[in-house]
């Protein structure tokens, strides 16, 4: 007889820790949803985030949302920048399957290893004055620490979201995901904007890692987990729908959450990589897929 | 009583909301010359792809000599005796133009014999197409009219009963679109049935002993080239009303 | 480089490496020749798929780690024999290979190497979580008697990973110059194009994936000997996931010397290397290195020289 309490507090949970997965896939869901961009390398940068969030927060004691929304113009330079190398080396030459996915892959391991370097294999963590503390509706009692990340993840998709629905550069992103060709035919250059579209996935990711370190320490080799998890919520939300990035991020924050309450931590992870193999199976398009 | 090669019956193929081919069938007699036309986006390739196997249909059937494939994986089918070659050529081009010919040969054509001295046949295939000179160098040395000849030649090199040219004289000179023609003229006298798909009118109204037109995933238009030209749907179809 | 001359090349060089043995007692030689013939296997392997078929493993630590521990449930349950630790760990990772491969392989390319990397965290988290092959504490080994013609186990099996570098080449050079290459040079050059020639490519795909596995799951099969003491983050290195990719793309991926250039290379680097700096600092060069190569020679040093050697010419 499964506990109802159990299984509540444990959907509760992975409804929350799905709000912050979401925010850490929105940069596949752009990068490679849209972009066709295989940038295994997204969550190592996440994991970055997580660090200048740490650093800033030990240094000068800032708070780690502050850090993350003041370091994404950072970010963004950094995404341009990596997207034309991408683009000069295999892209335009129609490298891009074997050696783009090296390439990033060797990105991948120079942050992780660059990182370890820097801060050694110790779990790190953040102060503030909310993290600890949890409110309560009714009954139920819900941590902050999740909470927050999970509210912060919410605003960030929604103001993706709205940016690719609303602004020029954001429709003419996913116009250049459908055609590049049309695109160029109307003046507008399609590498500025797929150098763009990459620059604001990497920029989610100062965001996001700053939301990961609030919710658990973080220690470099952490991005390798999240890759299986990223992949699947973009592929289960169907390439480049951010609505379906949500809805697949909070199926997956919930799938994972009660394998875990109920057959142990360690089987969550293989979740993602089941749910990513089960819709590569089953329904390639996913959820929302064009 | 003619053989019917290749029976395509109520094909429908869709990508997602959009429908490519709303059931189409065609018949292709055995050691026919048959022309595909139609207007850009009319789903010919989209045919070709179902009938070679690089696409799957949802519904409807395709026999070729007497077998049902529909179900069959691309590389069966062209061990069985389908060849196509694509619209933009697709070379090995880690190879040398002659070891791109033995590819074919020894999967398609000798399928279960890899000890097979295929080189001397791709030689010959080569000779017979005028690349022999190239036979050494990789793709990349090629020109234009060079890479569609390989593509033709890679497809003849299956040893196919029936060839698919995909567009093979798109964008070439007059001379070179003779130059393709007399070699699918001449394939077609050794007993191999070709279809054709091609934009350039005169080319295909020379070869082809009866002609499909499709429009918009639909068969419009069939008969002989005298008719098709005099049909009214098919000038509709390409010029508007 | 004839049949006969590749033949007597590889008798040599194991002849030779027993002649070492006679002579060299220096044991730091033959840790380190150990890692390097190591490499060698891991990186030609990793090249039948990924050169030959241009299909990315990044999980190849997975393969290798389950060679590994293949052998430790082995030597606690029922033998310690090194032959059958070898075929029983090229068996497991094979099915493992094969496994993936059924999964993904019929999808797109990108989705089988986020596969591989998924699967080798999800590995680790299980081994992990197994009380009965030491979970995170790991467990200890110990090696088995030495055999006669060798003054002590370490010195015997450098020399099987050394013919198991042979023997791994030479099956690598095998499959480049069969129609089994062909084939798969085909489907790396244009998949579509190779299907609809009569190759069949999602077999061909499995056979390229299985075979690769097992050459993996071989080359960990001996690993709990060589190191004595096996725990989770040793066996599962990012060391492995690493250089089994960087090797081969450092050293050319289209032929069989270009594996064995990288190994030798950068193996021999990281052993003397891994004296004087710390191995995160190695790592770091690796990856840098690697993204160098693929940027600015994607051929390889094996392509580098070909075009120098084009260029004298």
């Amino acid at each position: 007889m499964i506990s109802l309490d159990l299984l509540s507090n444990a959907i509760l949970a992975g409804l929350l820790l799905g709000g912050f997965y979401t925010a850490v896939s929105l940069g596949i869901s752009v990068a490679f949803g849209l972009l066709d961009v295989v940038n295994i390398a997204h969550p190592v940068f996440v994991i970055l985030g997580s660090y200048m969030a740490y650093m800033m927060n030990v240094g000068y004691g800032f708070d780690p949302i502050l850090t993350g929304v003041l370091f994404t113009p950072l970010f963004y330079l950094l995404g341009v920048a990596v997207y034309r190398i991408y683009y000069a080396s295999f892209e335009k030459t129609g490298q891009e399957s074997l050696r783009g996915l090296v390439f990033f892959f060797g990105v991948l391991f120079i942050v992780e290893v660059a990182l370890l370097l820097i801060y050694g294999v110790d779990y790190r963590l953040v102060e503030a004055a909310y993290i600890g503390e949890s409110f309560h509706i009714g009954p139920v009692g819900i941590a902050l620490r999740l909470a927050v990340p999970f509210a912060v993840g919410l605003l960030l998709t929604g103001a993706l979201y709205a940016f690719l629905a609303r602004t020029f550069y954001g429709r003419a992103i996913k116009a250049v995901a459908q055609d590049s060709f049309a695109l160029r035919l109307m003046g507008a250059d399609p590498v500025r904007i797929k150098a763009v579209a990459f620059g604001l996935a990497i920029a989610t990711a100062s965001l996001a890692g700053a939301l990961l370190i609030m919710i658990g320490p973080v220690e470099p080799a952490m991005n390798r987990e999240y890759i299986g998890r990223v992949f699947a919520v973009a592929v289960l939300g169907g390439m480049g729908s951010i609505g379906g990035t949500l809805a697949a991020g909070l199926i997956l924050g919930v799938a994972e959450s009660i394998t875990s309450t109920f057959y142990g931590p360690s089987w969550a992870l293989a979740v993602s990589f089941g749910i990513l193999l089960l819709t590569l199976a089953v329904r390639p398009a996913g959820l929302f897929g064009r | 009583m003619v053989d019917v090669l290749l029976d395509v019956r109520d094909v429908v193929k869709r990508f997602g909301g959009f429908q490519a081919l709303s059931g189409v069938s065609l018949e292709v007699r055995q050691g026919e010359r048959f022309g595909l036309i139609g207007p850009n986006g009319s789903g010919k390739t989209t045919l070709i792809n179902c009938i070679s196997g690089a696409l799957r249909n949802e519904s409807g059937s395709i026999r070729f000599a007497g077998r049902d494939i529909t179900t069959l994986p691309a590389h069966r089918r062209t061990r069985l005796g389908i060849a196509r070659s694509f619209q933009i050529p697709k070379p090995f081009a880690s190879m040398t133009v002659l070891e791109n010919l033995c590819i074919p040969l020894e999967y398609a054509a000798h399928a279960h014999s890899h000890g097979a001295d295929v080189a001397k046949e791709a030689m010959e295939i080569l000779d017979l197409i005028g690349l022999a000179p190239k036979a050494r160098i990789t793709p990349s040395g090629l020109t234009q009219i060079e890479m569609r000849k390989l593509e033709l030649a890679r497809a003849m090199a299956a040893r196919p009963k029936l060839l698919i040219s995909d567009e093979a004289m798109a964008g070439l000179s007059s001379a070179e679109v003779d130059d393709i023609l007399e070699i699918l003229f001449a394939l077609n006298a050794r007993g191999i049935t070709i279809i054709m798909i091609e934009h350039i009118m005169r080319a295909v109204m020379r070869f082809s002993e009866r002609i499909v037109v499709l429009d918009a995933g639909e068969k419009i238009a069939e008969g002989a080239p005298d008719t098709i030209v005099a049909n009214k749907a098919v000038e509709k179809a390409y010029l508007g009303e | 480089m004839r049949r006969f001359a590749f033949l007597a090349g590889a008798i040599g060089v194991i002849a030779l490496g027993l002649l070492v043995t006679r002579v060299v007692d220096n044991q730091y030689y033959y840790f380190a020749a150990y890692v390097v013939f190591q490499y060698v296997v891991l990186a030609t392997a990793w090249n039948i798929l990924g050169g030959y078929a241009g299909y990315v493993n990044f999980g190849s630590a997975a393969f290798f780690a389950l060679g590994a521990y293949t052998s430790v449930v082995l030597i606690q349950a029922v033998t310690t024999h090194l032959v059958v630790l070898l075929v029983a760990g090229g068996l497991v990772s094979g099915l493992l290979g094969l496994g993936i491969g059924y999964l993904t392989l019929r999808l797109r390319g990108v989705f089988f190497s986020i596969a591989t990397l998924a699967l080798a965290v999800v590995l680790q988290t299980m081994v992990i979580n197994w009380e009965y092959v030491g979970g995170a504490r790991g467990i200890t080994v110990s090696r088995p008697a030495s055999l006669p013609l060798f003054s002590n186990y370490v010195e015997f099996l450098c020399i099987v990973m050394l013919a198991l570098a042979v023997g791994t080449v030479a099956l690598a050079r095998w499959i480049q110059r069969s129609w089994l290459g062909r084939g798969l040079a085909a489907i790396r050059d244009n998949e579509d194009a190779a299907e609809c020639m009569g190759v069949p490519t999602l077999r061909l795909k499995l056979v390229a994936t299985t075979v690769s596995g097992a050459l993996m799951g071989i080359a960990g099969a001996p690993f709990p000997y060589y190191v004595t003491f096996v725990e989770p983050s040793a066996a599962f290195d990012l060391n492995y996931a690493v250089n089994a990719l960087a090797m081969p793309m450092i050293g050319g991926t289209t032929t069989w010397a270009g594996p064995i250039i990288g190994a030798v290379l950068l193996g021999t680097a990281q052993q003397v290397a891994t004296v004087t700096i710390s191995s995160a600092l190695n790592l770091l060069i690796v990856g840098v290195l690697l993204v160098l190569f693929v940027i600015l020679a994607p051929e390889g040093i094996v392509g580098l020289t070909r075009r120098l050697a084009r260029q004298a010419a």
